[in-house]
């Protein structure tokens, strides 16, 4: 059996093993600590600055992205769809946005109850999520929320 | 897939609680929050610590007016919705699914 993400995994370990575990500790606490403090002294976004815009830069360039990958996005809907090997072609900036956001565009518009979303704001949403989840956390990470959806 | 049975709401509230479930996730289980009494653990009373902090920061998020998309839908359908996904993020919570 093939595990999902098993190569991902791997990788951490690979990385981690190279540290003690008292400095892993360490540096875990120190930023779990401070992330913290940020959340609370001011309510501004959880990891600001260069990596949120990197990531959210608007609606065109979202679509743009989306038609260069439709054909890795093709059997999106479909729970066959492989979040980490779709990760590995586009690179782990843009997985999490895109995937969520052609999920949300693509569902049935004759369905009960449909309202249009603010796609914009949509969009800025799942770059605050993302930029709130951890790369560097080893499961529960952008990948993992990715994933599950 | 069949989504027939499911309305808008559903499908909006499973997406985004799907997408949410770990926000903010520093990496410690529950048990390491509770043991070492973190703030974390003293503000939600070790009860499920992880995943009340994932669902509060999510909607905290949400609420935001620059990041709100749900503004379509109405304030009944607003409260549906953010019940059904803070609902779904504590669902996460391994704990209590042996009960």
């Amino acid at each position: 059996m093939i595990v999902k993400g098993g190569r991902e995994s791997q990788k951490w370990l690979q990385e981690y093993s190279g540290y003690n575990l008292q400095e892993i500790h360490e540096s875990l606490l120190f930023k779990s600590a401070s992330h913290y403090e940020d959340s609370q002294s001011h309510q501004e976004p959880v990891l600001s600055g260069s990596q949120i815009s990197s990531v959210t830069t608007g609606m065109s360039a979202m679509h743009q992205r989306l038609e260069m990958h439709s054909d890795l996005l093709a059997n999106l809907p479909n729970l066959d769809f492989d979040c980490f090997r779709y990760c590995e072609a586009i690179g782990r900036d843009h997985t999490f946005i895109t995937v969520i956001y052609k999920i949300m565009n693509d569902l049935p518009h004759n369905c009960p109850s449909y309202v249009p979303l603010n796609n914009d704001k949509l969009i800025g949403f799942l770059g605050q999520i993302y930029a709130g989840y951890r790369q560097d956390v080893a499961y529960h990470n952008d990948l993992h929320g990715a994933d599950v959806t | 897939m069949d989504v027939a049975h499911l309305n808008f709401l559903d499908l909006v509230s499973a997406i985004i609680a799907s997408a949410c479930h770990d926000y903010a996730h520093d990496g410690f289980n529950n048990a390491y929050h509770v043991n070492f009494m973190t703030d974390r653990a003293l503000l939600y009373h070790d009860k499920a610590v992880q995943e009340n902090w994932h669902a509060s920061e999510s909607m905290k998020v949400l609420l935001r007016p620059e990041y709100n998309f749900t503004e379509g839908f109405g304030d009944d359908e607003k409260k549906v919705l953010r019940k059904r996904i803070i609902g779904m993020i504590l669902a996460t919570d391994m704990a209590d699914h042996m009960s």
